[in-house]
C-alpha cells in the first residue's frame, strides 16, 4: 500500500544526503535505496527534482527535494 | 597525450553525427575538455565515424589526445567500440558496413555476425543503460550478464573488454554500478566510468531533449523511453566524476589506462587513388601511357604541334609525373571513353579547363594554350593538391556512367561521396516549433517568409529584415524557440548523397570509411567532400547537368531530319543575345546576365566568358562591372598602372577578371612561381583578419621590390587583387560554361520550338519556371498547343512551329501512369472521360489535375462540371460501366475564366492558354498603366506597370545596403525592377508574398538593357481583373 503524503518537511543532511527527517515525529533514515534527479518540464521552468527513496523503521518514504529551493517534500510513504 | 593531471578520460561521447541525439558540436566537446584539462577524449557516434576528421584534427590542435570509435547496436542493444589502432579503425568501418548494410534506417548487428567478422585491435566497452549487459542486469539476470561479457571477450580477445559503468542519476543507478562492479569482480574484467556525453555543458540539455522529441516524433508534453530524464549526460570534470565513483576510484583510473592504450588510429593523408590498368597499355606505365594518349590527343586538336604547345604539355606533364596523378587522368579518360562510345554528352567545368592536357584527353572543350590559361590555377607543385575534375553528362544518363564506374573498379573499392543536411533556420523552426507543440497553424506562421539563412542568423534577420517586422517569431514568447534553433545551427539531421561526387580506391574503402547503401540503392561512403582528401581519397565529380539533357534531347530530333552544325561565330545568335532575349540560354538568362547582354552587346566566345565571370558577387561587389562595359564599348581607354599589366589584362580592358589574371599579376609583378602565385590567391580568399591580408600584402610588396617595382605601385596593384581575390572566377571554368551557353544560345535562336520543348522537359531546371518558358516561346511566335488526352504525348513536343505540352507537366501523375494512358490510347482512342477512368489506373488525384489542366476539354469543355463527376466516374471504375457523362445543369457554370486560369496553372506549372495579366489589361490601360512591350520599345521615364512576380532576390551589395531585384512577367514580356532600400522598406511585406504586383518608377536604359526602378509598390488583386 501507498499513500501520497505531499507535504513539506524538515530534513537533516549530511554531505547532501539525507540522514533524517521530520513527519509526525523525527524519523532516521536507515538506507538510502533509491537515487536520481529529474529535469521535470523544463519549457514550463519546472524546477529540477531529486528523488530519495529512503527507508526508516522499516517503512519506505519518497523525499523529494528542490535545488533551486532547497526544499524538502514527503512525496510518499509505502506501508 | 600532454602532461596534464587530468584523473579522467570520458570514452563514450556523443557529437551531432549521432544524428538527432549529440547537441554540442565537435569543436563545443574539444573545448570543454581542453578547459577541463583532460588529456584524451572519445568520439563514439552512433554507428558513424563521419566525425572522425574533424574531431581528429580539433582534438589535436587542442592538445587533446582523439580516440575514434563508435556505438552500435548488437541485436538492438548497445555496444561501445573504440579503435585501438589503424587495425582497430579498419574492423569498426567493416562493423558499421555490415550492420548498416542490413538496414540503414536501423542499422544492427547479430552475435554470429560479430563473431564472423572478428574484429581487430578494438577496445569494446560493455555499453550503456540499453547495453545487453545492463539490460540483463536490471532483468536482475547476472548470469546471462556474465555470459554476455565472456561472448564479448571471446569475440574481441581477452584484454580488450572493459565494463562501463555510468551514474547518470537514473532510477536504479546505484543497484546498477553495483552489480556491474560486482560483475567486474566476478570476471576479472576491469571497469571503466563513462557519462554516455551528449552535449558539452547542462545548460545544452533542452536542446538535447527536443532532439530526442524530434527523432522520435513526440513533443515535450509525450512521454517516451528515449526522452531523457534529467541533464546529467553532460562532459563532466574530473572532479564531478570523482564524485560520481567515490566509491569505484579504478574506474577512472582505468580510463586513463584505455585511452593510453588506444593509439592513432586512422592515419591522415594516404595516397589511396588506384593504379590504372587498362588493356591498351601493353605493359606501358600510367605516366608512359598518358603522355601517349596525350600526344594523340594534341595532334587531333592542334593538327601540327609547334613550341609553344609542345612545351606546354612537356610542363604539364612534367607537374602531373612529379605528383604522381597520371592514374587520375587516365580513369577520367577512360569514364569519359565509355561515355563518348555510349552517345552520352559530356561536358568538362571547372579549373580543369586550365590543362591542356585536360583538353587533348577531350576531358574538357576548352582550348586552354590558345586561350593562355594558367594551368597551375589547376594543379601545382607548389599547392601539392590532389586534382579535381568535375565532368558534366547528359542529366537522364549520368547514372550510366556512375554504374560503369562501380563495374569497373568493384564495389568495395568505389562509392559516392555523402552529404550531410544540415540544419538552417527554417528546418530548425519546422522541427522544434512540432516539438515544442505548435500546431500546424502556428507552425505555419513561425516559418512563413523566413529566408533562407543559418538557424543562428535568425536573430538578426528578424531584427535587420523589414519584411519581418511585426513577424510572430518576434513575439517574446518564441525567444526560446529562436535560441533553441540557434543552438543546432549547421548540425547535421541526416546522411544523403553528393549529387555527383564519387570515389574510388586502389584499396578497399573500408580501410578509412564504413559504407552504406543509399536511399538510390548506390553504395556512398561515411565522410562527405570536405574531408576527403584528409583520407587519401580523390573525388570525381560526375555531375548532371540537365542543360546538356536538353541539348541532347534538341540534337537527336536535328540529327533525324539530316543534322545541324553549331556556326560560331553566328551573327542573329550574337544578335539575339544583345536584345537581352535569352531566357533559357544557359548560364545568361538571369535578370543580370539579360541586362549585361543589352549593354555589353557582344560579338565573339571571348566577350561570353567574360559575361559568365562578370555576373559574380565578386565584380559587382567590387564594381567592376560598369568599368568592363565602358571599356569594351570604347567610351573609356583601358589603363594599366604598369606596362607588365597590359598582356594580362588587355583582353578584360584593364579590369581584374579572372582568378588566373591574379596568378598571373603576382607571378610577372612579385615574382611568384605560378604555383606559390595561386597558394597566395587560395590564402587571401580564405583570410580570417585584417592583420593576415595586411601581412600578405606586405610580401606582396617585399617580393615586388626585387623586381623592380616602386612600393606605390605595387601597394596599388596588391589593392587590385586584395578584395578580387576571394571572389573572382576561374576563368577556365567560365570559358568551359561559355561553351555550353553559346551552344544553347544558337540552338533557341535557330530552333526555338525543340529547344523550348527540351528544357520544358527537364525541369525543374534554369533559372525561370515553365509558364515563363511558354510565354516566351509564344513570343518568338510559337503556338503552345494545350494539354490534350488525344493528342498530347508523354513529353512536350514540338515542331518548326508549334509545342505540344505533355503529360509529364501535369502535377501529381506519375510516370507509370503516363505509360498506361498512352498504352490505353494505342489501343483506341478514349470516347468519353468515363472511358478514359474506366480504361485507366489513373489515381484520384491525377485526374482532378488532368481535368484542371484542360486535358478532356475537347470532350468536355466545363471543367467544374468535370470536377463534380470525376468522384462519381472513379466510384463507378471498377464495375467498369461507361456510364453516361453526368448531365450538366444549366446553373452549372465553368469556373470564371481568371479561376479557370489560375487552376490551370496550379495543375501544370503553366498556362498554354495565353497569360494571367491579359485578365487585367483592359483595368490596367484605364490606369494608365503599360505593358513591359511598351516599357521597352517606349520612350516613357515615369511609369506604372504591373505583372506576375519572378523570383524576388536581395544578392549582398559593396555598401551593404538593401537592393531587391525582381522581375515582373505579363503577357509581353519581362520587365526587371529595381527596388532601393526605402522602397524596400516601406513595402518588404508585400514584396515577397504577393504573387502580383503593380509598380510606379522610373525607367532606366542603357543600350538595349531597360528596367525600372521602382517607387511606388502595390498588390494587384483580382477584383482588378475585368473578370
Amino acid at each position: 500500500m501507498t499513500k501520497l503524503v505531499q507535504t513539506t518537511v524538515d530534513v537533516g543532511t549530511e554531505q547532501l544526503k539525507p540522514r533524517w527527517f521530520f513527519f509526525q515525529r523525527r524519523r532516521p533514515v536507515d538506507s538510502i535505496q533509491e537515487y536520481w534527479r529529474e529535469k521535470g518540464r523544463w519549457w514550463k521552468q519546472e524546477p529540477e527534482l531529486h528523488v530519495y527513496r529512503v527507508v526508516s523503521e522499516g517503512t519506505l518514504f519518497e523525499l523529494h527535494y528542490f535545488p533551486d529551493t532547497a526544499q524538502w517534500v514527503l512525496h510518499r510513504m509505502y506501508d | 597525450m600532454n602532461g596534464n593531471t587530468s584523473s579522467f578520460v570520458h570514452l563514450h561521447v556523443h557529437s551531432p553525427y549521432s544524428f538527432l541525439d549529440g547537441a554540442s558540436s565537435i569543436q563545443s566537446l574539444v573545448e570543454k575538455a581542453a578547459q577541463l584539462h583532460m588529456p584524451a577524449l572519445a568520439l563514439t557516434d552512433h554507428h558513424s565515424l563521419s566525425g572522425a576528421v574533424e574531431f581528429q584534427k580539433i582534438a589535436r590542435q587542442h592538445g587533446i589526445h582523439p580516440i575514434l570509435g563508435t556505438e552500435i547496436s548488437l541485436e538492438g542493444c548497445h555496444l561501445t567500440l573504440l579503435a585501438e589502432n589503424t587495425s582497430g579503425y579498419q574492423s569498426l568501418c567493416r562493423l558499421l558496413t555490415e550492420a548498416l548494410s542490413q538496414d540503414r534506417h536501423a542499422p544492427n548487428l547479430t552475435w554470429e555476425q560479430l563473431q564472423i567478422l572478428q574484429p581487430q585491435g578494438v577496445i569494446a566497452l560493455t555499453g550503456c543503460r540499453r547495453s545487453a549487459v545492463c539490460r540483463s542486469l536490471l532483468e536482475r539476470d547476472p548470469e546471462r550478464a556474465q555470459n554476455i561479457v565472456g561472448l564479448l571477450q571471446d569475440i574481441f580477445g581477452s584484454g580488450q573488454v572493459y565494463i562501463e559503468m555510468t551514474q547518470a542519476y537514473l532510477p536504479q543507478s546505484r543497484y546498477l554500478l553495483e552489480a556491474l562492479f560486482f560483475l567486474g569482480q566476478q570476471t576479472g574484467i576491469p571497469v571503466v566510468a563513462a557519462n554516455n556525453v551528449h552535449y558539452a555543458d547542462k545548460e545544452n540539455f533542452p536542446v538535447h531533449d527536443l532532439l530526442a522529441c524530434v527523432r522520435t516524433k513526440t513533443t515535450v508534453e509525450d512521454i517516451h523511453s528515449e526522452r531523457p530524464l534529467n541533464d546529467e549526460q553532460y562532459l563532466a570534470s574530473s572532479a564531478e566524476m570523482a564524485r560520481r565513483f567515490h566509491d569505484y576510484p579504478e574506474a577512472l583510473a582505468n580510463t586513463l589506462e584505455v585511452a593510453q592504450r588506444c593509439q592513432e588510429s586512422l592515419r591522415l593523408g594516404q595516397h589511396l587513388f588506384p593504379r590504372f590498368s587498362h588493356p591498351a597499355m601493353e605493359g606501358k606505365s600510367a605516366a608512359d601511357f598518358l603522355t601517349a594518349l596525350v600526344w594523340q590527343g594534341a595532334r587531333k586538336r592542334y593538327g601540327s604541334i609547334n613550341s609553344t604547345v609542345e612545351n606546354r604539355l612537356q610542363h604539364e606533364m612534367h607537374v602531373i609525373k612529379t605528383l604522381d596523378v597520371a592514374d587520375y587522368f587516365l580513369a577520367v579518360w577512360d569514364i569519359v571513353q565509355f561515355a563518348k562510345g555510349n552517345g552520352i554528352v559530356w561536358a568538362g567545368r571547372g579549373s580543369a579547363a586550365d590543362s591542356a592536357v585536360a583538353y587533348c584527353l577531350e576531358l574538357t572543350n576548352v582550348d586552354s594554350i590558345g586561350r593562355g590559361l594558367l594551368f597551375e590555377r589547376f594543379l601545382s607543385l607548389e599547392r601539392s593538391q590532389t586534382p579535381d575534375i568535375d565532368i558534366d553528362f547528359d542529366a537522364s544518363r549520368r547514372d550510366e556512367v556512375a554504374d560503369y564506374v562501380y563495374r569497373r573498379y568493384g564495389k568495395d573499392y568505389t562509392a559516392s561521396v555523402c552529404t550531410f543536411s544540415t540544419y538552417h533556420a527554417r528546418s530548425a523552426l519546422r522541427d522544434f516549433g512540432r516539438a515544442l507543440g505548435l500546431n500546424s497553424q502556428e507552425l505555419r506562421a513561425v516559418t512563413a517568409h523566413i529566408p533562407h539563412v543559418p538557424a543562428d542568423g535568425l536573430p538578426q534577420a528578424l531584427q535587420s529584415l523589414p519584411e519581418l517586422s511585426g513577424h510572430p517569431l518576434q513575439h517574446q514568447k518564441y525567444q526560446p524557440l529562436v535560441a533553441f534553433c540557434a543552438a543546432v545551427t549547421g548540425f547535421p539531421r541526416h546522411r544523403g548523397t553528393h549529387l555527383g561526387g564519387m570515389v574510388i580506391s586502389g584499396q578497399p574503402l573500408w580501410l578509412v570509411s564504413p559504407l552504406q547503401p543509399s536511399a538510390k540503392g548506390v553504395s556512398i561512403i561515411q565522410f562527405d567532400k570536405e574531408t576527403l582528401e584528409d583520407l587519401g581519397l580523390i573525388k570525381l565529380d560526375l555531375l548532371s547537368l540537365r542543360t546538356l539533357s536538353a541539348v541532347h534531347h534538341v540534337e537527336k530530333k536535328l540529327e533525324k531530319q539530316g543534322g545541324y552544325e553549331v556556326m560560331e561565330p553566328d551573327r542573329s545568335t550574337y544578335a539575339m543575345l544583345n536584345r537581352g532575349e535569352t531566357v533559357g540560354v544557359f548560364q545568361l538568362e538571369s535578370p543580370a546576365q539579360r541586362s549585361l547582354q543589352g549593354r555589353l552587346q557582344a560579338e565573339s566566345m571571348e566577350d561570353i566568358i567574360a559575361s559568365v565571370a562578370l555576373i559574380r558577387p565578386g565584380p559587382i561587389q567590387g564594381d567592376m562591372v560598369h568599368p568592363f562595359i565602358r571599356r569594351r564599348r570604347g567610351e573609356e581607354p583601358p589603363s594599366y598602372i604598369h606596362p607588365k599589366l597590359e598582356p594580362i589584362l588587355s583582353k578584360t580592358y584593364g579590369v581584374v577578371l579572372y582568378q588566373e589574371q591574379v596568378i598571373a599579376i603576382a607571378t610577372e609583378i612579385a615574382g611568384f612561381t605560378p604555383g606559390e602565385a595561386d597558394r597566395l590567391r587560395r590564402v587571401m580568399s580564405k583570410f580570417r583578419s585584417h592583420q593576415e591580408m595586411e601581412s600578405i600584402g606586405r610580401l606582396f610588396q617585399e617580393r615586388a621590390a626585387q623586381q623592380g617595382i616602386d612600393n606605390d605601385t605595387a601597394a596599388i596593384i596588391f589593392s587590385y587583387i586584395q578584395g578580387y581575390a576571394g571572389y573572382g572566377f576561374c576563368e577556365a571554368h567560365a570559358a568551359a560554361f561559355a561553351d555550353t551557353a553559346y551552344k544553347t544560345a544558337y540552338l533557341l535562336n535557330h530552333y526555338p520550338a525543340q529547344f523550348y520543348a527540351a528544357l520544358l522537359n527537364q525541369q525543374p531546371m534554369g533559372y525561370y519556371p515553365p509558364n515563363t518558358l511558354c510565354l516566351h516561346a509564344r513570343l518568338r511566335g510559337i503556338s503552345i498547343q494545350p494539354l490534350d488526352i488525344a493528342l498530347s504525348e508523354a513529353l512536350c513536343s514540338a515542331d518548326e512551329s508549334q509545342l505540344r505540352i505533355g503529360f509529364n507537366q501535369v502535377k501529381g501523375l506519375e510516370q507509370a501512369e503516363i505509360d498506361n494512358i498512352l498504352e490505353t490510347r494505342r489501343q483506341s482512342p478514349f470516347v468519353s472521360v468515363s472511358d478514359f477512368v474506366c480504361r485507366t489506373s489513373v489515381s484520384g488525384g491525377a485526374l482532378e489535375s488532368l481535368v484542371l489542366g484542360g486535358a478532356f476539354d475537347r470532350l468536355r469543355p466545363n471543367r467544374r462540371a468535370l470536377l463534380w463527376d470525376c468522384a462519381r466516374l472513379l466510384k463507378h471504375r471498377k464495375s467498369q460501366l461507361h456510364l453516361e457523362e453526368a448531365e450538366v445543369s444549366s446553373s452549372t457554370g465553368d469556373f470564371p475564366p481568371l479561376e479557370r486560369w489560375v487552376r490551370e496553372y496550379k495543375a501544370l506549372g503553366l498556362s498554354a492558354r495565353g497569360h494571367i495579366m491579359e485578365f487585367f489589361r483592359d483595368s490596367l490601360k484605364q490606369r494608365g498603366a503599360v505593358s513591359s512591350r511598351q516599357i521597352r520599345q517606349g520612350h516613357l521615364s515615369r511609369v506604372t506597370t504591373a505583372g506576375l512576380v519572378i523570383r524576388p532576390h536581395r544578392p549582398p551589395t559593396k555598401s551593404g545596403r538593401v537592393v531587391v531585384f525582381l522581375t515582373l512577367e505579363d503577357e509581353e514580356g519581362l520587365i526587371d525592377i529595381t527596388i532601393f532600400e526605402s522602397v524596400y522598406y516601406r513595402c518588404a511585406q508585400i514584396l515577397f508574398s504577393c504573387p502580383l504586383l503593380e509598380i510606379e518608377g522610373t525607367v532606366s536604359r542603357d543600350g538595349q538593357s531597360v528596367s525600372v526602378t521602382a517607387q511606388q509598390i502595390r498588390a494587384l488583386h483580382p477584383e482588378k481583373s475585368q473578370c
